[in-house]
């Protein structure tokens, strides 16, 4: 009987069936024991990929020295295993040379016994080691973060138990995370592992602040990323200006206005003819929102109340605004795209730039032709009582309330983020300062960094660390910034259009201006909390 | 019957003269360019390696040798890419033989019957059909959650096989089915069945190409609904694949496995819509034109 | 004779069955889902085990919902240009097309309606890159046409974001539009056109007052597909500004914004809301659309 719906009908049953047979006897159980949730790629790789080489001569018994095929990736204080297919083992790493041409690694301790040529030198990855000491097996999956998002509200919302182990998130997305009642957040309560492990010790507290909602930590942080302003020294020696030694974001903008000054006479960059002192957006708050943060000024906090109107937000923006245009402009844009800003502080055209950790780590990469000219130094403050650094960004791991075994999931999180083999782990693949403080006692945090003139920036970076602002993220959060964003914008206009009056006058009519503006857009932004309220 | 070779009287814009002849023929021709560079360029890019990608806007002519097939191998590697394609495939073939059976069914029943109940079905069927479909979102989804099918493919198959649209198209094809023909199949002791296989369908196969066409469309390029219900990576279709990539940060630098990932992707509908573009028009002209 | 029955049987119970597995999945999934969204907007949730019941509430609030009124003016911005250039492109292509004396004109109507396949996702995967400020075609045409390189940030300039959008989206529907103008314009009879001429009216005033008229139920579909489909505009932007809504919000949607609420922050009943009022947006604008069509058929 001839098939008369059509070949191509016919053609897609076919397809359908044999397609939908693969499909059938597809494994649907997961096939590992733990299953982790990760947006980011570079974290996926610390936690997931072993380092591996071979050894390219004979390593005798007694010797410490291992001659291999390539050092990339070994850091000192590694474990490693040597593996010649019948004899294993292990060593900790106290050398990794830098000679890529004959590369060769040194232990800590003499081998007990040769091993040959083409035998295999390897660092086991976390997860590898999670699974010899405790059974358990586990993988990760690569999800971008909006679909990890999207993802993961459904299962929360459905009270699903199809839920990862583990997940990673974001700070600019955790906030939606906490709109329901504190008993109904889709991620489990940590604090009681916390405090039967006495984490809270171990952490920079105000770590946990993004992480929790009115106390309850439903996350564990990854990092703390403190912020310092890195700037161009060798420009800034040039034109005899000490900018280290600014203590007040007045005088800050005093010695810049002298910088580009100097510079104006000297004779600018090609791309506007003029060499701005620092990298400030005039239509983005991000950078603003940092410097509130330093003023313990958080747009929302943990308990949804609206500080968008705080007369030190005026303020703030009546400083930022000035920075950024009018007379005493010392900013600009950095070219849009990617990691461009890192183009602009090599050729001089921005010459500071705000830096937590992960921003500087771009530098190295696409700014290596300014190796060695530039210094970091803390963020200028507004007052006395001011922390001298902030906090920009920021991930943090949970676990689903409804995860099948906490207890396993707890595990696997402390191997990830705080046992002894994770910093190496990270530290192959950036330099973000981890936020437990037994680990900054490595000695790769206090080596000079030739890139910065042989200043130990890590130090710098520790230093603040203890001092950082706590940062808290609600469902609102996003909202806040934006309606920042749109009060800039007319801060910033508002300069330009008052650009000759006396800078008391422009001053006061601005902060005036701001606080009417910021009074409107926090009205708005309570609506939409008490809109938005489940409590 | 009679040629007619006047330019007069087609409604249409008509270059008698050989200087406007040419004019049109060079606005055609760009306006072929402009919808067809871009696939140009997609082919290309997705042989170009690395930085050549901004170096050369096509091809780099004169290293051809550093074209390489790179891409196609990292995108594999890297992504569950043949999973995804694969589960597109299925969706589509299936979600598409479900709706065209019965659409065509209850087109038919539309077209050629009268039965108790048929006025309120097309009431209500007219009524849904300017629907955004929107606002079954919110519904649907507490639907299927209700169902147990959120992260089955049962939540796309099950609801894809209803097609108001589908069942429009055919009521009006099938009114092209003479009944005579049936009537004559009815006294030779056909079921009804029968005559909706052996008598109809053979008569409304261009609109069963165009719909065809159609349905596979929509299933092969949905998004929105796929995205929702899907929660494992490994169920995704081609779209969310995608979708998920471009926001990674490693492919945007990366664009020639994105590249190779969307030719991958738009292939098969070009290849079907190649083979079924006759149906296809003719469908479409018969059911825009009466509607 | 019980075969007899049987036949009488199936004869007289046929179009009932074969509209019921149609019926079956309509009732459940089409029916059944707008009802439920319906009550569903009145209420707030976090997702569909928890909510609150507000009436009016979220209504209420959309109608002074700030980011709610830009995503209508992005998107009834973009119908409205969106329209505004396809349909004259379209019905222009198809004039064209529509005379026996263009060569190869199958095969440039293979060429513009294959753009048409593509995907609202793939198609902003491709536009990603085309539209790439220093290595995309779009660019790199208009240095080719301006003389030197220009660096467009089409994806990162607020008031750039509308022409993108635009482009990419033409760039399909343009094709489509041909398509059914052609089959419009060939099924105008050709009487009229004789006798319009042997009226003497002239070629424009033929193009007036016999194509347009002849081809009006297909314009007014086009129009209304074309309003429907601008209205619902989600997938380009979203995936175009991976997930966000670009520059100063400029891609924000409806259907965005309806997706932001109910599937990203779980706020089911809102989204629901949102959904209701697109609706009604939509059906306001078709409206005003018909009888304006009407109103010129009158004139």
């Amino acid at each position: 009987m001839a098939f008369h719906l059509g070949k191509p009908i016919l053609a897609m049953m076919i397809m359908a069936m044999l397609s939908g047979a693969v499909i059938l006897t597809r494994r649907q159980q997961r096939s590992t024991d733990l299953v982790v949730w990760i947006f980011a790629d570079s974290h996926a790789k610390s936690y997931r990929d072993a380092v591996e080489t071979r050894l390219a001569e004979v390593a005798g018994a007694g010797k410490r020295r291992l001659a291999v095929a390539s050092a990339g990736g070994f850091r000192v204080g590694d474990r490693i295993e040597i593996d010649g297919g019948s004899v294993s083992e292990a060593g900790v790493l106290a050398w990794v040379s830098a000679d890529a041409a004959k590369p060769w690694l040194e232990l800590k301790e003499v081998l007990k016994s040769a091993h040959a040529k083409e035998a295999v030198v390897r660092v086991p990855s976390l997860l590898e080691l999670h699974q010899r000491q405790t059974g358990l097996s586990s993988q990760i999956n690569v999800i971008s973060t909006r679909a990890l998002d999207v993802r993961l509200i459904s299962l929360f919302n459905s009270r699903s138990r199809d839920v990862p182990d583990l997940v990673e998130v974001e700070i600019g997305s955790v906030g939606k995370y906490f709109r329901p009642p504190l008993d109904e957040v889709g991620f489990l309560p940590l604090n009681k592992f916390v405090d039967r492990d006495g984490i809270l010790d171990q952490m920079v507290r105000t770590r946990f602040a993004p992480w929790s909602k009115q106390g309850v930590i439903f996350g564990m942080p990854h990092d703390l990323h403190p912020v310092t302003i890195t700037y161009r020294k060798d420009l800034f020696d040039e034109a005899g200006i000490n900018i280290a030694s600014a203590k007040t974001w007045d005088e800050f903008q005093d010695l810049c206005l002298r910088f580009q000054e100097y510079w104006r006479r000297r004779g600018g960059s090609e791309r506007r003819g003029a060499r701005y002192a620092i990298e400030l957006p005039q239509a983005a708050s991000d950078y603003l929102v940092t410097m509130l943060l330093q003023r313990r000024i958080n747009i929302i906090d943990d308990y949804n109340r609206v500080h968008l109107n705080h007369p030190k937000v005026a303020d703030t923006l009546v400083h930022y605004a000035q920075m950024v245009a009018g007379p005493r402009r010392i900013a600009a844009d950095a070219t849009p795209g990617g990691d461009l800003w890192a183009r602009d502080l090599a050729r001089g055209d921005l010459c500071a730039t705000i830096t937590p950790d992960w921003r500087a780590g771009f530098l190295y990469v696409r700014a290596a032709d300014i190796a060695g000219k530039v210094a970091m130094m803390p963020l200028p403050k507004f007052e006395a009582e001011d922390a001298p650094t902030s906090t920009w960004g920021g991930t943090m791991m949970g676990i689903p309330r409804t995860a099948r075994d906490p207890e396993a999931s707890w595990a696997l999180l402390k191997r990830l983020y705080m046992s002894a083999e994770s910093l190496n782990a990270r530290q192959r693949i950036n330099k973000i300062l981890p936020p437990v403080r037994e680990q900054w006692k490595d000695p790769v945090f206090h080596q000079g960094d030739p890139f910065f003139g042989g200043q130990k920036v890590d130090e710098l970076y520790i230093e603040l660390a203890e001092q950082i602002p706590p940062r808290y993220v609600t469902p609102l959060t996003p909202v806040g910034s934006q309606s920042l964003a749109l009060v800039l914008a007319d801060a910033v206009a508002y300069v330009r259009n008052h650009a000759t009056e006396p800078r008391e006058k422009l001053e006061a009519g601005l902060r005036g201006a701001c606080q009417k503006w910021l009074d409107r857009e926090a009205e708005d932004l309570r609506k939409r909390i008490d809109f938005g309220r489940f409590e | 019957m009679m040629q007619d070779e006047s330019e007069a009287g087609t409604g249409s814009v008509g270059p008698a003269e050989p200087v406007k002849f040419a004019m049109v023929h060079v606005a055609l021709v760009a306006g072929a360019a402009l919808a067809l560079t871009p696939f140009l360029w997609l082919i290309c890019a997705t042989v170009k390696r690395g930085d050549d990608l901004f170096t050369y806007a096509f091809l780099p002519w004169g290293n051809l040798g550093r074209l390489t097939l790179a891409n196609f191998q990292a995108l594999f590697k890297q992504q569950p890419f043949a999973v995804w394609m694969l589960n597109s495939l299925f969706l589509a073939a299936a979600q598409t033989v479900l709706v065209v059976t019965l659409s065509s069914l209850g087109g038919f029943a539309l077209a050629k019957y009268q039965f108790r109940g048929k006025k309120l079905v097309m009431l209500l069927m007219l009524g849904t059909m300017l629907l955004p479909g929107q606002v079954l979102l919110t519904g649907g989804y507490e639907l299927m959650y209700k169902f147990g099918w959120i992260n089955s493919y049962a939540s796309i198959l099950v609801p894809g096989a209803v097609s108001v649209f589908g069942m429009f198209l055919f009521r009006q094809a099938m009114q092209g089915v003479p009944d005579e023909l049936l009537a004559a199949g009815r006294v030779d002791g056909c079921s009804e069945l029968r005559l909706w296989w052996e008598v109809a369908l053979p008569i409304v196969r261009p609109m069963i190409g165009a719909f065809t066409l159609m349905s596979f469309l929509a299933s092969w390029n949905s998004f929105l609904w796929p995205q929702i219900m899907l929660q494992d990576e490994i169920k995704y279709n081609l779209t969310m694949g995608l979708a998920n990539m471009i926001q990674l940060p490693e492919y945007r630098e990366e664009y020639g496995v994105l590249m190779a990932g969307t030719l991958l992707s738009i292939t098969p509908v070009v290849i079907l819509f190649f083979v079924l573009q006759k149906d296809f028009i003719a469908g479409l002209a018969s059911g825009a034109v009466k509607g | 004779m019980s075969r007899d029955r049987l036949w009488n049987l199936q004869a007289r119970l046929a179009p009932y069955l074969f509209v019921l597995p149609f019926v079956l999945l309509f009732v459940v999934f089409l029916l059944y889902p707008i009802w439920r969204s319906i009550v569903l907007s009145f209420y707030k949730s976090a997702g569909p085990r928890k909510e609150i019941y507000v009436g009016l509430g979220n209504y209420a609030f959309l109608l002074k919902d700030r980011l709610f009124w830009l995503a209508v003016a992005n998107t009834a911005m973009f119908t409205l240009l969106s329209l505004l250039i396809q349909i004259p492109a379209s019905l222009g292509l198809a004039l064209i097309l529509n005379n026996k004396r263009v060569k190869l004109r199958g095969v440039f109507r293979f060429a513009f309606f294959t753009t048409h396949v593509v995907g609202s996702v793939f198609l902003a995967v491709l536009f990603a890159m085309l539209l790439a400020p220093r290595a995309g075609l779009v660019n790199r045409a208009l240095g080719l046409f301006v003389g030197h390189p220009v660096e467009v940030n089409w994806l990162g300039e607020p008031n750039l974001v509308m022409p993108a959008l635009l482009l990419a989206s033409l760039w399909v529907s343009v094709g489509f539009g041909m398509i059914y103008f052609l089959a419009a314009l060939q099924a105008v009879e050709k009487e009229l056109y004789e006798a319009a001429e042997v009226d003497g009216a002239g070629k424009w005033a033929q193009f007036r007052h016999v194509t347009l008229p002849g081809i009006k139920p297909v314009m007014i579909f086009i129009i209304l597909i074309g309003t429907i489909g601008g209205f619902q505009l989600f997938e380009l932007p979203y995936v175009l500004f991976q997930g966000g809504a670009g520059p100063k919000q400029r891609g924000l949607t409806i259907v965005m914004y309806l997706y932001q609420h109910g599937f990203e922050s779980g706020n089911l009943g809102y989204a629901a809301a949102i959904g209701w009022v697109l609706l009604l947006l939509i059906l306001a604008v078709a409206i005003v659309q018909v009888r304006t069509m009407r109103a010129t058929q009158e004139a």
